[in-house]
């Protein structure tokens, strides 16, 4: 347990509010850390985490943290420990943290489908299924992504989540899964 | 014609980091004996400076490319290099791309443009845009360029990325003003927005001072780089001596005739649309020096307010 970082309250000391869970976050050092973590956690039934902003003090302007119930505390660390992506830091939270946007919104083309997340498109020819595009964002990996996947069938192509390691890959993969189910 | 500098990040992962001047081949771009394809991003960008440059006569642009495709390090080689040598560089124009957004590293390289001799004109889009931003330091920049998600985020105090944005994107369409009015009240916008999107805005502190909305080519909108494409046409525009103004509202007219003239679909790659640049640019420039007799396009180029 020598990673279990100190437990402190991220804003004024205020106790939570009385009825709420306890919240605890974990920091990590990079995006696709915490997008690893979020699946190990996910695929071990830890199901009342969720992914949201870091606190101001701990943001560098692309990364995200994992909100938690406190009460989990040993079990998560344990499962992250584990599969050896521990987080770099633990601690208190008793504010509202920010929450990636899950809106989508679709264009339709006739032979193409737009699905749109914040500020990432993805393209797909709906007959082949192929991805024919991908714009918006502004993260380094985002050309990046677009070589690995233009050209690929959306469904078998590896996804913003496996390959990507910033914000804009994560909202890629909202709107890649969006995709996917509309063309399923 | 004022010197140009533009910095970003490649998805090469062999490249550390590349100076020097760009060169666009076709689909791809060279700097220093290196070939990148333009496929979107700041190589588009890049690609579609050096068309502008070529067609206005003007030299080609300088770069500082970090190769990075998400894990930080060619982003910091890019923030370490301007930090260090921008103090000493000449650079009237610094247009500022593709990054992995890192508050402080970006802070510091305010720091070294205000050691500058002479303050260049700050553009900003794509990763750069969104640090300045989150930084809290929009303000120092001349000119930004979202798209219409994007925009989302300068009018969200609260967001620190894009990603992060609330509200309803179906309604920005509609309703821009309000949020370029609170981009620039909360401090997060350059004193010129340049809103990409079926209508195009040129905004100055906080008010729409242009519109660009024909020609409409709807399927510009799924191609990756198309938003690239008018920075680096307005970066290369602003070098060549054009107002901020003028030289976004010719960058937005010329992106969407070059999609015109390149007949696209939302399958079309970038390389395309670039390669009608100087046609582009020919018929904008045609039209706004009052003594075109060129075809039109689709109606009138643009309505300033």
């Amino acid at each position: 347990m020598g990673f279990l970082k100190k437990l402190i309250s991220s804003t004024n000391g205020d106790p939570p509010a009385e009825g709420s869970v306890d919240q605890g976050l974990l920091i990590f050092d990079s995006v696709n850390d915490v997008i690893q973590a979020e699946a190990t956690l996910k695929r071990a039934s830890f199901l009342d985490i969720k992914v949201v902003a870091p606190p101001p003090q701990y943001r560098t302007g692309c990364d995200l943290a994992i909100q938690f119930p406190i009460i989990e505390r040993m079990g998560i660390v344990r499962e992250l420990d584990n599969s050896k992506n521990p987080p770099r830091d633990i601690i208190h939270v008793n504010e509202e943290l920010m929450r990636p946007t899950e809106i989508c919104s679709a264009k339709d083309f006739g032979q193409y489908l737009m699905v749109r997340s914040a500020n990432m498109k993805i393209t797909v020819e709906k007959e082949t299924k192929k991805i024919v595009n991908i714009s918006g964002g502004g993260c380094s990996d985002v050309p990046y992504l677009a070589q690995q996947m233009i050209g690929q069938n959306l469904f078998t192509a590896a996804s913003p989540r496996e390959i990507g390691y910033t914000l804009c890959a994560y909202t890629l993969e909202i709107a890649f899964e969006e995709a996917r189910r509309r063309l399923s | 014609m004022k010197s140009l500098l533009l910095a970003g990040t490649i998805p090469d992962t062999s490249l550390d980091l590349i100076c020097g001047a760009a060169r666009l081949h076709g689909d791809s771009i060279t700097i220093d004996g290196r070939i990148f394809p333009v496929n979107r991003g700041t190589a588009a960008m890049i690609g579609a400076v050096c068309s502008a440059a070529e067609f206005l006569g003007a030299s080609a642009p300088d770069c500082v490319i970090g190769g990075d495709i998400g894990k930080r390090a060619g982003s910091r080689e890019v923030y370490r290099h301007l930090i260090k040598f921008l103090p000493k560089a000449g650079a009237d124009v610094l247009c500022l791309h593709y990054i992995i957004p890192e508050i402080g590293l970006h802070n510091q390289v305010l720091t070294a443009v205000r050691k500058m001799k002479t303050k260049p004109v700050m553009i900003a889009d794509a990763g750069f845009m969104y640090v300045a931003k989150a930084s809290g330091q929009a303000s120092s920049y001349d000119l930004f360029l979202p798209d219409i998600g994007e925009l989302a985020f300068l009018a969200d105090e609260k967001a620190s990325h894009p990603a992060y944005t609330r509200g309803f994107l179906t309604r920005l369409e509609i309703e821009p003003q309000e949020l370029i009015r609170k981009s620039f009240e909360h401090g997060n916008a350059g004193a010129y927005l340049c809103v990409k999107g079926r209508i195009d805005y040129i905004c100055k502190n906080g008010s729409i001072i242009q519109r660009i909305d024909e020609p409409v080519i709807e399927e510009l909108e799924p191609i990756g780089g198309t938003g690239d494409t008018i920075t680096g046409m307005a970066a290369a525009l602003i070098a060549n001596g054009m107002e901020i103004q003028a030289a976004c509202a010719a960058a937005c007219r010329a992106n969407r005739i070059a999609g015109l003239l390149a007949r696209p679909t939302p399958a079309t790659q970038i390389h395309e649309i670039i390669a009608k640049i100087p046609d582009a640019l020919d018929k904008v420039l045609c039209e706004n020096s009052g003594a075109c007799d060129c075809a039109s396009f689709q109606g009138a180029n643009s309505n300033a307010i």
